[in-house]
């Protein structure tokens, strides 16, 4: 008795949705192909399909650069927190460390508390050690923030890996680290790429941090920032703002496609194992 | 065991050798980002300034290129910035460690006083001496460049910044198009009125405006304020003066006019979602009748328009009467108090004010600072009707400040109360009042 | 909001998950090793956490009783800008915004994403795989490239009004960003696009979990629809609506990136909110401790809202 009714209704809903989450981004790309320059008002669709503007807009907005900081920040911060959090994932989750559930639970202080109110003090301190306009007042307090989601992710992978395999490396005389590199971590392959994959998601959308900390010149905004200031510039060339807009999306929309069957499904594991 | 030991080793190293190279790299492209500080030969300068508009950008680019060929060994790193954007940042960049050699300021508490009382920029009182600065412009005109040493007191003391432009606010007006309506430039501030209402009546609202970035609405309400109250008295309000105040029935009733002139449909429809660059576009393009602004705009507009553009003061009660304005020298340029080259930083400044930088602004279209003497402009133009306006104005009574610089918080407070006052959400009375708040609260004792 | 605030996961274990369900503690050491070997894993990831983000919050915590205007020295100012906050309307008028921000961040989309789950939670949906990653898409984009696209879209010449102008709605086509009645929920429906895929993807995850047994009885026992919505749908998603609930409310409370780039807390007032006025406050208009004390109060809700909605929503016995 599944009924026609229920399934005509379940599948409109998602092709409704699906049709929603998609016009927005299809109807910027084919913006983005009018020709540069061109005053537009409102939308219509392109004569032709090239990819002048995006090339334009690449060179005239420094995308390249913009990218580049934002790849390097992203790096530097997944690789960073991802070896941090196996750390401090493994102690908390598979080790009999004191104090763990404490620990624990002031690493989730990070998940909950608005970034706004670490964000003030932050920029002024680093303004007075001189890393404001640097990668580092980008890259530490991300690494930071990361932590909080990273640790609960490996701890809770921690938690649930197998006893006997642990156990039965010890017996052999294992240590500790040989026990997580040689045996855990093999295990955890795919929760640590679902992991590397949230937080290069979380850090290169980042815009709040970068608004604050290196906004003064284009040597390390990365690409949200630069693509806001492009649009201060050049907000009345809509082909270009769309170009540019396209530019900043497209890479994590790329890493998101590839990987988005393991993605989601190491997400949804994850939402329901914590 | 043995081979647990060495495969640890191997993974610790592994974990070392990954971790040193992100170092490195992060430690390069750190250093990369940072400015090239040479020593004697070559300088670099790091110039920061909000010439966002079209016509500003393009003389400050000229500026600088004339600059550093008559400099050899100079090179000048320029990077710039629109004007919302600009009030965030510009105190942060000048406390910070890589602070530009030379940033543009903005007059009052807001950001100038700020600046001064954190000690970020250089005096300029012995550079003013060294260039004569002195001799170019009267007390009153440099007076919003100055506030006391401590910072506290506005529009007196010592010299801080030297400004390249200089701004009158007033109405531009598309030529072709107020003909059409079979009317010439007004000679009172009825005949304005009846322009408009004829432009509305043939379906077409006379202002061209965008007011999302919230300041092009209060360049109307500044006009208009202008026009009902005393320019003395709003004088010694924006520089914060004792027993001052905006909350008067003559402010009120300028506050009231515009209210009507928004209900009576006389903006552009949906003006407060739509950009104040998107709006300058459209008119430069031929759209709209009258836009209320500064001489920053006319370079876009001369560009589009070219010879169908004009400009006049909004006209007073009574023909012949005094014709009052919204005007001052343009932003502050000031010398960071962290720079390694003031010299080179005063010399950049000084080139801004000399007679061959005036003729760069003014070919570009816009209002230079320096008083000019013979100015080579079509008399046709724009320009030379913002060119005369100035002459006129700039040394009279009848020349007021801009409003929002009485204090840290009149820009957000000023211009969102415009925008509701013009979106009928806040009565003349209410929105008055609460900009004399946001005054008497900081302005206590 | 950044795209992905927390994609998935509560603030807080809840007892009886996570922590207690777990073999013997002696598994995670060898004979011999000390048990403050753990704390040595732990040493980098704290020191960076410590550094990084408790000292800092800290750190506001302290510049909130100060007034300081970032440049010169600060001077004590005790509880006034809490007071400031409770009294200045500007400011409760921003946290009233966040708070109608919850309805089109939170609400709607779970709303929807419920209204999903019910109607497929007994069938298998082809495609669904398919359907999962378009959804979730929205999440993916960066929140600047979603506020410009969408302030094109609002915008008074913009395709939305076209579409609407073209059938034959042109009365209530406008500049939807400026007008002041209508802004706050054109910005609060940019959040519910951006939401609307997590909630669905999560919930649908989650309604498939639920056993077909319980449904196949209740259809025995003459259960109409809604009433096995109520009855089984509804109790079987309660830690997935916690997460969900706990995750959008906190990313409308935050919401920063959207506004500040697509309508700058206007026209007026009309769509400010906390974090805007911090930003504002700390860097612009030379406020800092009133930046600080705003983002305390803020930090204080947003932690209440979190405990309370997991405690009421979550269910323990799971």
């Amino acid at each position: 008795m599944t009924g026609r009714l229920d399934k005509a209704m379940t599948y409109s809903i998602l092709v409704l949705f699906s049709v929603i989450a998609l016009v927005p981004m299809a109807l910027i790309i084919l913006e983005a192909m009018h020709p540069a320059g061109e005053l537009q008002s409102g939308f219509s669709f392109p004569s032709s399909i090239n990819f002048d503007t995006f090339r334009q807009a690449w060179n005239v907005g420094h995308f390249g650069d913009y990218l580049l900081s934002s790849l390097i920040v992203a790096v530097s911060v997944v690789a960073g927190a991802t070896v941090l959090s196996v750390l401090s994932g493994y102690a908390l989750g598979a080790m009999d460390t004191p104090f763990r559930d404490a620990i624990f639970y002031i690493f989730l202080i990070g998940l909950v508390v608005p970034f706004e109110a670490m964000i003030v003090p932050l920029y002024y301190n680093f303004r007075d050690l001189g890393l404001t306009e640097t990668y580092w007042a980008l890259i530490l307090p991300q690494l930071g923030l990361s932590l909080s989601f990273g640790t609960f992710w490996m701890r809770a992978f921690f938690l649930s890996a197998p006893t006997e395999l642990m156990e039965a490396a010890r017996l052999d005389g294992a240590s500790s680290l040989t026990v997580l590199w040689r045996v855990l971590v093999p295990l955890a392959k795919p929760a640590i790429t679902t992991m590397m994959v949230l937080l290069f998601l979380f850090t290169w959308n980042d815009f709040l941090l970068a608004l604050v900390m290196v906004d003064s010149s284009d040597s390390h905004r990365t690409a949200p920032l630069g693509l806001s200031n492009f649009q201060g510039r050049y907000s009345t060339d809509i082909p270009s703002l769309a170009a540019g807009a396209v530019i900043v999306a497209l890479p994590v929309v790329i890493v998101y496609l590839f990987l988005q069957r393991q993605f989601i499904r190491g997400m949804l594991s994850g939402a329901l194992k914590g | 065991m043995d081979h647990d030991k060495r495969s640890e080793r191997r993974g610790v190293r592994w974990l070392l050798v990954v971790a040193a190279a992100l170092v490195a790299l992060v430690a390069a492209t750190s250093a990369q980002g940072k400015s090239t500080k040479a020593s004697a030969d070559p300088v670099t300068l790091k110039v920061f300034d909000a010439n966002n508009d079209p016509g500003p950008n393009a003389e400050q680019i000229e500026l600088i290129k004339r600059f550093e060929a008559a400099n050899p060994g100079v090179t000048i790193k320029r990077t710039s910035v629109p004007f919302n954007n600009f009030l965030n940042t510009v105190k942060l960049n000048l406390s910070s460690s890589d602070a530009p050699d030379v940033s543009d300021g903005n007059q009052g508490p807001q950001i100038d006083g700020a600046l001064v009382k954190g000690k970020l920029i250089t005096p300029l009182t012995d550079y003013a001496k060294k260039f004569g600065w002195n001799k170019l412009w009267t007390p009153t005109t440099l007076a919003p460049n100055t506030f006391s040493a401590d910072g506290t007191q506005f529009g007196t003391g010592t010299l801080w910044g030297v400004s390249s432009r200089a701004e009158i606010v007033g109405v531009y007006y598309n030529k072709t198009k107020l003909k059409a309506l079979g009317m010439g430039v007004p000679k009172t501030f009825a005949d304005f009125e009846k322009i408009l209402a004829a432009s509305k009546a043939k379906g077409q609202p006379p202002f061209m405006i965008g007011n999302l970035d919230k300041y092009p609405g209060g360049h109307y309400m500044m006009t208009l304020a202008d026009h009902y109250s005393s320019p003395a008295a709003l004088r010694n309000w924006v520089f914060g003066r004792k027993g001052a105040t905006f909350d008067t029935p003559a402010v009120r009733k300028a506050a009231a006019k515009l209210q009507q002139w928004a209900k009576a449909g006389y903006f552009e429809n949906s003006f407060n979602s739509v950009k104040d660059s998107d709006a300058q576009a459209r008119f430069a393009k031929g759209e709209g009748l009258f836009v209320i602004s500064g001489p920053w705009v006319n370079g876009g507009f001369a560009t589009g328009l070219k010879d169908n553009v004009g400009f006049f003061l909004l006209p007073p009660e009574v023909a012949g009467g005094p014709t009052k304005a919204t005007g001052s020298v343009s932003l502050p340029i000031h010398i960071s108090s962290k720079s390694k080259n003031p010299e080179m930083a005063a010399k950049f400044l000084n080139y801004l004010t000399t007679a061959e930088a005036a003729n760069i602004i003014l070919q570009k279209g816009d209002l230079p600072a320096r008083p000019l003497t013979n100015p080579k402009v079509d008399p046709k133009s724009s320009i030379a009707s913002i060119v005369a306006a100035w002459r006129k104005t700039s040394q009279s009574p009848n020349l007021v400040p801009y409003m929002d610089w009485p204090t840290p918080t009149m820009f957000d407070t000023l211009m969102g109360g415009v925008q509701s006052l013009m979106a009928g959400q806040k009565s003349p009375e209410d929105f008055t009042k609460s900009v004399q708040d946001d005054w008497a609260k900081y302005h206590k004792g | 909001m950044t795209a992905v605030s927390e994609p998935t996961q509560p603030p807080r274990p809840v007892t009886g998950r996570g922590g207690r369900v777990r073999r013997s503690a002696r598994a995670g050491r060898a004979p011999g090793s000390p048990r403050w070997v753990g704390l040595l894993y732990l040493a980098p990831g704290v020191i960076a956490y410590v550094l990084f983000v408790l000292a800092p919050l800290g750190n506001n915590l302290w510049l909130s009783f100060f007034n300081w205007d970032g440049i010169t020295t600060s001077t004590w100012a005790g509880l006034d800008n809490y007071s400031t906050v409770f009294h200045d309307s500007q400011i409760r008028g921003a946290f009233y915004h966040s708070l109608v921000l919850i309805f089109f961040y939170s609400v709607l989309p779970v709303i929807l994403g419920l209204l999903l789950a019910a109607t497929m939670s007994h069938m298998r949906v082809r495609g669904l795989a398919t359907f999962r990653a378009i959804l979730f898409l929205p999440q993916v984009i960066s929140t600047v490239v979603v506020a410009i696209t969408f302030q094109w879209l609002y915008a008074d010449t913009g395709p939305l009004n076209q579409m609407l102008r073209a059938v034959g709605l042109g009365s209530v086509a406008r500049g939807w960003l400026g007008d002041f009645d209508y802004a706050l929920p054109a910005v609060g429906l940019i959040g519910t696009w951006i939401s609307t895929g997590l909630c669905m993807v999560l919930l649908m995850a989650g309604v498939q979990r639920i056993p077909i047994t319980l449904y196949e009885a209740a259809r025995v026992d003459g259960c109409g629809a809604i009433r096995e919505f109520f009855a089984i749908t509804l109790p079987g998603l309660r830690n997935e609506l916690a997460v969900v609930l706990t995750i959008t409310i906190i990313a409308a409370l935050r919401s920063f990136d959207i506004i500040y780039v697509a309508s700058l807390g206007g026209p007026g007032d009309q769509t400010l909110v906390p974090s805007l006025v911090i930003y504002r406050d700390a860097f612009r208009n030379n406020a800092v401790g009133l930046a600080s004390a705003i983002a305390i109060v803020l930090t204080v809700i947003i932690l209440a809202v979190a405990f309370i909605v997991t405690r009421l929503v979550e269910d323990r016995a799971k």
